[in-house]
């Protein structure tokens, strides 16, 4: 299969369609795909062609591991600095090391946290320190990693410390990584900046998807490579009895999902055990089918339909300032944690006008602005009801 | 007295001795550890975050499910700002865990081996701006924007303060007590909650690297499979692995516990076993004596489990 084939077959499935187009999809006839054969996109205007599934390093330690999943067909590595202190470099540098001409085969994409303050020396350090634990004297991209705000994109000393380690071919792109509440925020900064070339970050059927699939297409077009991490959107779906009924793969789909944005070249991967390299591999290349998209609604109305993650995006919408991350949480508080005292306290603090009286008679401009699809309206009414 | 009360009296004594520790444990919310910020330059940034596990994806970049692996609760987040500089703060992490194997988990997954050792809770280190310790099943994190004593002295005093009120006597998980002392590289313990060492089967387990003589490192591993004949599965599926990936050298036997001697593609040469409800090894030596030595103390140490 040569790198990139099949993208443009594919339908770029967009949440809402899903809803409506429930009642009349198929509903059985998907399986767990066995066999995979690894496909490979471009990233973005970089010269790197990279496997639709990467392997993600969080919490990996064992070097065969990812020998599997080179196996597999994977060629792109994500780690970081950071990962179990280092521990996550160590056991790659320990495959690296012995792969000879295959090591050009792969991309290497790690970083570290980088924030105001850093002085160049330090981050140069940081690559140098990398390098050295992953046994190789260069890697394709370096990243600032859990960028959760824009301004934590304004480091000089990042760039001026990249383009020195450019010229001394130690590193060859620049990235970012992030999944916060300011993502989109941060996404929107990066895009404008011109200078990093790939971006990594949370991107699932959940949230912020609108929003995200905006700027991952606007970056596109811009040459930026867009790698998608944390499609599971929690990744909890053995608390949903028979979910997976009928052979169904959650992880499947998720990784079809994300696959099916022909701006996302990758789906970074946590592994940590060996069946998960099969699991994942083996949504390259399917089209996701109703009954799984049947599912992925059904987890987001059982995760996440239900309670408000405060993440403050509808916020502004609210003519009256309702504080509406504020009294949600009062309201878990009092509803999950037995903190009805202190919960009603707290909500009776609130500055005049801020808690939620104001939606009795609101014409509810908050209405779809829930970037988890949540009614909030209908929240805040029970959570005044509730601690007043 | 008769015998009658005594027993009696005995019963009710004991029973209240044993809830003592529950009783401490429930005795406190994660947000009473939350040090105020009560030094002259210092404040609070904004008010403290809290996540959940539902909401711990918007606060950890990639670590979310080994954070709910080792069996995450709550986190209490805040940041400490000092004379108003925004690049000059502290922040604090606490977390609550389901149980101290979980707390220590997550503390020894971070440790790095050459931080300097703290008295803080049952174990705490500070490696230049980064500092942890735990105590029950609190879990307590914080690091500094850069290495400035100012920050590092506040670093240092809210991790001591944080694990210092939790109650309890400091104690380290039966798991980590298990595994040998002697030979043991400082600092190379620690806790994964499941997939040990790459494999589904496995639920989690201890690890602790050694010195095994002439230079020579071994990596010693527990698994607790809670009923031998989910062990004897999981060893089963062990061996079926190795035989398909790795080279299967030999047997023997140690305090009546047979071992498998194999070369893993990935590991090195090493040992497991089966032993009563645990599936234990060791990666990265042939069958030595200082080998041997190690499997029959941490055999021995099992046995009382």
């Amino acid at each position: 299969m040569k790198p990139g084939e099949g993208i443009g077959r594919r339908r770029f499935i967009q949440l809402g369609a899903v809803s409506t187009g429930l009642a009349t999809g198929r509903v059985s006839g998907v399986s767990r795909n066995e066999n995979p054969e690894m496909r490979y996109r471009q990233l973005g205007k970089t010269s790197l062609k990279v496997s639709e599934v990467a392997f993600g390093t969080y919490g990996f330690d064992n070097p065969e591991l990812l020998r599997a999943g080179l196996d597999a067909g994977i060629n792109l590595i994500c780690t970081c600095a950071e990962y179990q202190d280092g521990k996550a470099e160590n056991a790659i540098g320990r495959v690296l090391k012995d792969l000879g001409g295959r090591r050009d085969n792969l991309v290497v994409f790690t970083g570290a946290s980088v924030r105001k303050g850093r002085k160049k020396e330090e981050i140069l350090r940081t690559l140098d320190e990398s390098l050295k634990r992953l046994q190789t004297d260069h890697v394709e991209i370096f990243r600032t990693h859990n960028v959760d705000s824009p301004d934590q994109l304004g480091v000089e000393e990042l760039f001026e410390a990249f383009e020195e380690a450019k010229q001394a071919g130690k590193v060859s792109h620049l990235g970012l990584s992030g999944h916060g509440r300011k993502l989109t925020d941060c996404l929107d900064t990066a895009i404008s900046d011109g200078r990093f070339e790939v971006i990594m970050c949370r991107y699932d059927f959940v949230s912020y998807k609108d929003r995200q699939q905006k700027a991952f297409k606007l970056g596109a077009a811009q040459g930026i490579g867009n790698i998608a991490f944390k499609v599971t959107a929690g990744e909890r779906q053995k608390e949903i009895k028979d979910l997976e009924a009928g052979g169904l793969s959650f992880t499947q789909a998720t990784v079809k999902w994300a696959l099916s944005n022909p701006d996302v070249s990758s789906v970074a991967a946590g592994i940590t055990n060996f069946d998960q390299i099969k699991e994942y591999c083996g949504a390259v290349g399917q089209e996701l089918e109703d009954a799984e998209l049947r599912m992925l609604e059904h987890y987001r109305e059982v995760m996440y339909a239900q309670y408000c993650r405060n993440c403050g995006v509808c916020e502004p919408e609210c003519p009256h300032n309702v504080a509406v991350a504020d009294v949600m949480r009062y309201a878990m508080y009092f509803k999950y944690y037995g903190r009805e005292k202190d919960s009603m306290g707290l909500y009776a603090s609130l500055p005049n006008g801020c808690d939620a009286a104001s939606c009795f008679s609101c014409e509810e401009n908050c209405r779809g602005v829930c970037p988890y699809g949540r009614q909030i309206r209908a929240g805040l009414l029970e959570a005044h009801e509730m601690l007043t | 007295m008769s015998l009658r009360w005594l027993i009696a009296g005995s019963f009710w004594l004991i029973l209240a001795l044993d809830t003592v520790g529950q009783d401490a444990d429930r005795a406190f919310e994660l947000a009473d550890l939350v040090p105020d910020a009560d030094r002259s330059g210092w404040e609070m940034a904004e008010e403290s975050a809290e996540y959940f596990p539902e909401s711990l994806y918007e606060y950890l970049n990639g670590g979310a499910p080994q954070y709910l692996s080792f069996g995450f609760q709550k986190l209490i987040n805040t940041r400490y700002v000092y004379q108003g500089d925004d690049l000059r703060s502290v922040t604090l992490d606490l977390f609550e865990m389901q149980s101290p194997l979980g707390a220590y988990g997550i503390y020894s997954s971070g440790r790095p081996r050459t931080a300097s050792v703290h008295d803080w809770g049952v174990e705490g280190y500070r490696s230049g701006t980064i500092a942890a310790a735990w105590n029950g099943n609190e879990y307590v994190h914080g690091s500094a924007d850069e290495n400035d004593p100012v920050l590092i002295e506040l670093l240092d005093r809210v991790i001591a303060h944080a694990v210092g009120a939790v109650p309890g006597e400091p104690q380290m998980p039966w798991m980590v007590k298990v595994l040998p002392s002697a030979d043991r590289i400082p600092f190379s313990d620690r806790y994964v909650g499941k997939d040990l060492l790459g494999h589904s089967f496995l639920p989690g387990g201890v690890l602790a690297e050694y010195n095994l003589g002439e230079g020579a490192e071994g990596l010693l591993f527990v698994s607790d499979l809670i009923a031998p004949p989910k062990a004897k599965k999981a060893f089963d599926r062990l061996f079926e692995y190795e035989s398909e990936r790795g080279k299967v050298v030999g047997q023997s036997a140690i305090e009546g516990t047979r071992l498998r001697w194999v070369e893993d593609p990935g590991l090195g040469q090493g040992a497991f076993a089966q032993f009563d409800r645990f599936v234990i090894g060791l990666w990265g030596s042939p069958d030595t004596p200082a080998v041997r030595t190690l499997l029959t103390e941490l055999i021995r140490n099992l046995q009382g489990e």
